[in-house]
């Protein structure tokens, strides 16, 4: 049942947009995520937080409706939506009752066509996002993650999408404009949607809309050296928060389901290796993970645990040499139970018409075509252990880069108190 | 085959809510116990999460990696959550697992509570306090809680705190749980692709010999004093702010009018305070829920912005809630909450877990069960007449405010003391 063959609808634009759809007969919803090559990655130096930027001030009127006349239709409409801005896309999703979908599908053909851009609204588009920084560098979660992926990642992937503190005072109305006009162009872009609908209709209806839109083809970004890799910074936390970057393989990689898996032995569920050895056996933390982070060309993995000041010696040396041990021993239980897992992971997610979509959405966007679950579920159960020990042997989690952020820097092993040379 | 609703009570009261969904790919089961925060006594702040994670380090029959290892086993999705009025424990499952997943739910709610994992969860405990320590939002929500509620069995923190988590022991724990998990307080909640009698007969072979009975709760009224609290610490730079005021308790008729006018004031899209202070980029949060409890409820505001604009937001803010007050909203604005809500229920239900919830918040507040249909209905038939018959009664204009960050606290007291005054209360 799960597994049953599910139509893929695909239809291609002249202009380079692709309809991705997938029936779901049973729901009376619909959902779609509309990837845009216009990432944050071809920010301008220093002004880093423009595309960021951009994506609000297209809600700000487009087409024949001003700002009221959007945010009222859409909330008429029911549609539950967000907007993400990472380095290589801008993603806008929404989500709506299955009959609202050809409507609301013509407010998002606007914002992205037609915006009205107003120059008026910059400061307030500018004002909420320096305030919004500002209570994530009090948070000290969010700041970690940022000042890691700053340190571990090759600019433009290094910046937060959001820009910073220092930077968004610096972007001007220009940068805004010039974004939308260079980077929201169909080609290389995605339409994919899930739930409730008419195949035929949904064709049509997208071909009105988007038919007409045309755009040149996304420039590859400038991938740049690394900097400092190890960083400490001084805060008196009531936790020591520890990051850990690692790389690996992207997600369109062959072996991702590979490496996926040895990251659900690691840290998915409560018998996973990092929540057994850190929280469970010894009650250092009371959250500590290791997720997956993917570029087009590039991919690894985040790790983080937070602790009593006076244990971060002990939970760092911990963390690392988890990493280490995973890539000698795995047993074939851990497996099997990574396996079901995973299994259910994914049918779960595919329930909601909005998981669906975002699916559609990044199969298509990083590969090229759209894996079926039946696909997905056949490769990773056939993985086995050796498959596991052998892709880290090539890709073993080394070549760190660690960040910490609490009163005092936890003692480092010499290895990296000599900051790796840039990889 | 269609979606077909279910419920029994087993004879020692235990009761079972089921939905049966037959097109979707997963069946969501949940053991909720109606205890929390607001049952422990003062020297017991913070026992009934404690408890809540005890569950899962062993049972007679297992130990903690045993739960944790048959848990990912069956790759369920799962977890539990105290507040202050229920604990829950629940899982997602493929239907394949539902068995072993009844299971474990059930053999985890009669923990073993071993004086050694004991004292090893406690130090799990100490580090989720800290963690939030280091968030001025929860830190905020706790202290506004403690500030508003003081007195009464709501007004401490769900977690407790160093202190009295640091000293509580395992036999505190045991006669917790003797007292409150006993069948007649527990309800079992089940949705998604499963059959109720298979269902039926896990329960009565899991549950059937636990100790029936239903403890007390104390429930009182709640009658709080106008004040102003500002915390400080002195990492914070940002302001963060909550009023708060009396609104409908949970169930009370009037529950999802006052919960249509509180969106009206101040949900995340097209609300008056999204127009206010959102879109301007006046403030970076900006909003107005109304939130529930079996005896009493609370209207809760809450601002984060740079210090030096809060005075002005605030401004703002009282004068949203005063307008409200007066004039009431528009037929556009109740309509515009009216779809949203649809569109939400609707996209929830679609996932086992996102609908019990919907079946379990009905059942257990109140004490009925509606089909998304009928729910949606609901829905349909708010009229502002409701709105209207609601706002004599409950004061929109927050009656306490506490708040977190370099706040300079006379300067709020003297803006509020001087809106009072300015403007006579409405009721």
């Amino acid at each position: 049942m799960a597994t049953e063959t599910r139509p893929l609808l695909i239809h291609h634009l002249d202009n380079g947009l692709t309809l991705v759809a997938e029936p779901m007969p049973a729901v009376r919803s619909a959902a779609f995520w509309l990837l845009l090559p216009a990432g944050s990655g071809y920010d301008p130096e220093g002004r880093y937080g423009a595309a960021h930027m951009t994506a609000d001030l297209i809600f700000r009127g487009a087409g024949a409706r001003d700002t009221r006349q959007i945010v009222a239709d859409l909330d008429r409409l029911g549609v539950a939506r967000s907007t993400a801005v990472d380095t290589e896309f801008t993603s806008l999703a929404a989500a709506t009752l299955a009959t609202n979908l050809p409507e609301t599908l013509s407010i998002y053909a606007d914002i992205v066509q037609r915006p009205h851009l107003p120059e008026n609204e910059v400061e307030a588009v500018r004002q909420a996002l320096l305030q919004e920084l500002q209570a994530q560098e009090e948070d000290p979660r969010s700041k970690l993650f940022n000042e890691l992926r700053l340190r571990h990642w090759p600019k433009p992937y290094a910046f937060p999408p959001t820009g910073t503190l220092q930077t968004v005072p610096e972007i001007s109305y220009r940068d805004l404009r010039s974004h939308w006009e260079r980077r929201y162009t169909p080609a290389g872009g995605v339409l994919a949607v899930a739930g409730q609908f008419d195949w035929d209709r949904l064709r049509r209806v997208v071909e009105e809309l988007f038919g007409s839109w045309r755009g040149p083809e996304p420039a590859p970004l400038p991938i740049q050296a690394r900097g400092d890799r190890v960083a400490h910074i001084e805060l008196q936390t009531a936790q020591t928060h520890i990051g850990l970057g690692c790389d690996s393989v992207p997600y369109r990689d062959p072996e991702f389901l590979t490496l996926r898996a040895v990251l659900s032995v690691l840290s998915d569920g409560s018998s996973s290796r990092l929540f057994t050895e850190l929280r469970e056996k010894r009650g250092l933390c009371y959250a500590v993970s290791a997720t997956y982070v993917g570029f087009r060309d590039m991919g690894g993995i985040v790790c983080y645990v937070g602790t009593t000041p006076e244990q971060a010696d002990v939970a760092l040396e911990l963390l690392l040499s988890e990493l280490e041990r995973v890539g000698r021993e795995i047993e074939p239980r851990e497996l099997e139970r990574a396996k079901i897992g995973l299994r259910s992971g994914l049918i779960i997610s595919l329930e909601s018409t909005r998981g669906r979509a975002s699916f559609l959405a990044r199969d298509w966007f990083y590969m090229g075509r759209v894996r079926s679950v039946e696909e997905i579920l056949t490769t990773t159960e056939q993985l086995t252990v050796d498959d596991l020990l052998d892709f880290l042997k090539r890709h073993p989690f080394t070549n760190h880069t660690v960040v910490t952020i609490g009163p005092k820097q936890p003692r480092l092993p010499a290895a990296l108190a000599s900051p790796p040379p840039d990889g | 085959m269609s979606v077909s609703f279910h419920h029994t009570t087993l004879d020692n009261g235990l009761q079972v809510v089921a939905e049966v969904n037959p097109h979707v790919y997963s069946v969501a089961v949940s053991f909720v116990v109606r205890t929390g925060a607001r049952d422990e006594r003062p020297e017991e702040y913070g026992l009934a999460h404690f408890l809540e994670h005890m569950a899962f380090k062993g049972t007679e029959r297992r130990s903690a990696e045993d739960i944790n290892r048959e848990f990912d086993e069956i790759g369920a999705h799962y977890n539990a959550a105290t507040s202050e009025e229920l604990t829950s424990f629940y899982a997602v499952v493929l239907p394949e697992f539902l068995a072993r997943a009844v299971d474990l739910l059930a053999d985890i709610l009669q923990p073993a509570l071993r004086p050694e994992d004991f004292e090893l969860e406690k130090q799990v405990i100490l580090e989720e306090i800290r963690m939030y320590q280091d968030q001025p939002t929860w830190t905020l929500y706790d202290r506004a809680i403690e500030t508003y509620f003081a007195g009464h069995d709501l007004g401490h923190s769900v977690l407790g705190t160093t202190a009295t988590v640091s000293s509580l022991t395992v036999e505190q724990m045991r006669a917790y749980h003797a007292e409150r998990y006993r069948a007649g307080n527990i309800v079992v909640f089940a949705t998604g692709n499963f059959d109720w009698p298979e269902l039926l007969q896990l329960l009565a072979q899991h549950c059937g010999h636990w100790p029936g009975g239903r403890p007390r709760r104390k429930l009182t009224g709640h009658a709080p004093q106008p004040l102003v609290r500002v915390f400080r610490d002195d990492k914070v730079e940002h302001a963060y702010l909550v009023g708060m005021s009396p609104a409908p308790r949970a169930g009370d008729p009037q529950a999802l009018a006052a919960s249509s006018l509180a969106a009206a004031i101040g949900d995340s899209t097209g609300s008056r305070l999204f127009w206010e202070l959102i879109d301007p980029g006046r403030a970076d949060s900006a909003d107005y829920e109304r939130h529930a409890f079996t005896d009493t409820g609370a209207y809760m505001a809450y601002l984060s912005c740079a210090p030096e604009r809060l005075q002005e937001n605030v401004e703002t803010l009282l004068r949203v809630c005063r307008e409200v007050e007066e004039n009431g909203i528009e037929e556009e604005e109740l309509d515009r909450v009216r779809k949203k809500f649809s569109s939400q229920l609707v996209r929830s239900a679609e996932r086992p877990m996102g609908r019990l919830h919907q079946i379990a918040s009905d059942w257990l507040y109140r004490g009925l069960y509606q089909p998304v249909d009928a729910a949606l209905e609901e829905y349909d038939r708010i009229a502002l007449e409701h709105v209207r018959m609601l706002l004599p009664h409950y004061r929109l204009v927050p009656a306490a405010f506490i708040g977190l960050g370099p706040i300079d606290e006379t300067a709020l007291q003297q803006q509020l003391a001087g809106y009072r005054t300015a403007t006579a209360p409405a009721g």
